[in-house]
């Protein structure tokens, strides 16, 4: 009796190990502030989170089932859409925004470049439903799902239930999203004392704490605010930001401040793409800033920086590239799930 | 005729037990669950959705082609004490394929009560709880997917006034941020029963739309604030009319 107690005992241990490693993505990175995303009301589990690496990868979730979430969100860009200025949905349909990187995203408090979004769960809704992206009916995806032979089996191991429902599928989407943490560039390393910045990185470094940091603040580089960062208005696209969804004028042409890290894959930037590149952002924030009335206060006064300083900032952006979140095997195309012969 | 014969027989072997015995089984049928019964009307009609029209008093032809909303945090009251609410209480109440919606909670409620309320819609705390299942599955129809939040209020149809070219309108009430928040609490008055009946009159609802100004509300607004108000208000526990 005793003997089984103590094996007993050894098993647990051993699962409850090997259960810690797996959902290690759950708990912040060392200095880092508490995950947003409340886990509490779901749990992170090797099964949901391969539900939803199968889901963020399979053309299904479209109308005509020909993209996928990773069309415009692909891992090697820190899943951004590189080169596109704005989301490509079906059809060739052109959306009104840049398709922004997914990283970290339980530190997220809203989601989209307006906020519209108050929970990961619900994000992928939008995507889903929207005319210009994969133009799709959430009731008809989660038929085509329960007609599949590769989800019901997949809903099953995640949930112990083959019938699907919209929360376990946006769960399991959240879950995948959740675990596409980035948190191993230089400036991780060098935070940890693993690593020293270069000369021009290391005064690139103190040139952003002093000009940027106020709302690209570390470790994230995001203050998640929403704020007017004094672009020009497009004439043509007229997208207004966060004033479409609050109705309140002081909102106007505010957008989220997004993270930075692995900046140097999510080219082009800006909610609408208009600069391709970091120099191009430089220009913006050190001469480029049109003067209104919602314009964040932290841009109030003019940043100034010469052409060597501008550079420097851009070498320390680099160290924000974090090579083995891009090509981490555990976030890519799942062959297993979608290569199979079940699948056919 | 043999069955009585027998049933009598064994009446006067054992009178008592016999008599207990159907005492039991009727104070069983009559021990009914506490339930809410919800009618939609339009005036004193049943609404009917889909084809048929209605008049209204001006005249008017309508059609009703759907009708849903949340009930939610529903609460028993003896004046202005609460005397039994139930947990974990959403319901989305859908008149499209039934003229009466049931919602019943499974156990009768035995204490004296006067006042029954509920909320038309959702909280601002389970709006911003991420993904729940159930009624709160965000596949049925009630959520919108540009921006979160849930659609309290779903009622759409056709009337001539609509400004719109296919005389279609859509009211899709919600909103849970301010300064749109659009859930109502309603409070009614009603007798101690099992089954305890709400009508919901949409005549009474589009009686307050202004055709010209808005023929269609699909998004948190101030004027889905105030439609919000007068749906709270078209509901009652007598038929009026």
């Amino acid at each position: 009796m005793k003997k089984i107690a103590t094996l007993s005992c050894i098993v647990f241990l051993i699962i409850s190990a090997f259960s810690a490693d797996k959902t290690s993505w759950g708990l912040s990175p060392k200095g880092w502030p508490a995950p947003n995303y409340d886990f509490t009301k779901n749990p992170p589990d090797e099964h949901k989170i391969q539900l939803g690496r199968a889901l963020f990868y399979d053309p299904i979730l479209s109308r005509n089932n020909t993209i996928s979430c990773a069309s415009c969100h692909s891992q090697y860009t820190a899943f951004a859409h590189v080169d596109h200025a704005l989301s490509h949905g079906i059809e060739d349909r052109i959306g009104k925004r840049n398709a922004p990187s997914l990283i970290n995203l339980a530190w997220n408090k809203s989601f989209m470049w307006d906020g519209a979004i108050n929970h990961l769960d619900m994000q992928s809704l939008a995507p889903i439903n929207h005319p210009d992206e994969m133009d799709e009916k959430t009731e008809h995806l989660i038929q085509k799902l329960q007609n599949s032979k590769l989800y019901p089996s997949l809903f099953y191991l995640a949930y112990k239930d083959s019938i699907i429902t919209g929360e376990h599928m946006l769960k399991a989407i959240a879950q995948f999203m959740l675990s596409l943490v980035s948190c191993n560039a230089k400036y991780d390393s060098v935070m940890r004392k693993q690593a020293s910045f270069s000369i021009q990185e290391a005064k690139g470094y103190v040139l952003f704490r002093k000009h940027c940091s106020n709302c690209h603040s570390e470790p994230l580089f995001t203050n998640s605010a929403i704020e007017n960062n004094g672009l020009k208005v497009d004439t043509f696209l007229k997208d207004y930001g966060r004033v479409m969804i609050s109705q309140n004028p002081a909102d106007s042409f505010k957008f989220k401040v997004p993270s930075l890290r692995n900046i140097e894959f999510s080219y082009p930037y800006m909610h609408d793409g208009r600069f391709k590149s970091l120099s191009k952002v430089m220009d913006h924030y050190t001469g480029g800033i049109v003067m209104n009335k919602n314009l964040s206060p932290k841009l109030q006064a003019p940043i100034k920086l010469n052409s060597n300083e501008k550079v420097d900032i851009i070498a320390f952006l680099l160290t924000l590239t974090d090579k083995s979140f891009l090509f981490d095997p555990q976030y890519s195309f799942p062959k297993k799930n979608l290569l199979t012969p079940a699948k056919e | 005729m043999d069955f009585i014969i027998c049933i009598l027989t064994v009446f006067k072997m054992y009178p008592l037990k016999l008599f207990i015995f159907l005492l039991l089984l009727c104070s069983n049928s009559f021990a009914q669950v506490t339930q809410l019964q919800f009618k939609a009307k339009f005036g004193s009609e049943d609404l009917i959705v889909g084809e048929h029209s209605f008049k209204s008093a001006e005249g008017e032809e309508i059609q009703i082609s759907g009708l849903k909303f949340y009930c939610s945090n529903i609460r028993f009251w003896q004046d202005e004490t609460i005397i039994w609410e139930e947990g974990n209480s959403f319901h989305l109440v859908d008149c499209s394929t039934l003229t009466t919606s049931i919602i019943s909670f499974g156990q009768k409620i035995n204490a004296t009560f006067n006042r029954v309320s509920f909320d038309l819609g959702i909280d601002s705390i389970t709006n911003t709880s991420g993904a729940m299942g159930g009624d709160l599955d965000p596949t049925k129809g009630m959520y919108w997917t540009w921006q979160s939040g849930y659609i309290n209020f779903k009622l759409e149809g056709k009337h001539p006034l609509c400004t719109a070219v296919s005389k279609e309108f859509q009211f899709h009430l919600g909103g849970y941020q301010y300064p749109y928040q659009s859930l109502q609490t309603v409070n009614l008055k009603v007798k101690k029963q099992n089954s305890i009946i709400i009508y919901l009159n949409i005549e009474e609802v589009l009686k307050h739309i202004d055709w010209i100004k808005k023929s269609s509300i699909m998004s948190p607004c101030a004027e889905s604030v105030l439609l919000a108000q007068k749906v709270a208000q078209a509901f009652s526990t007598t038929l009026t009319r």
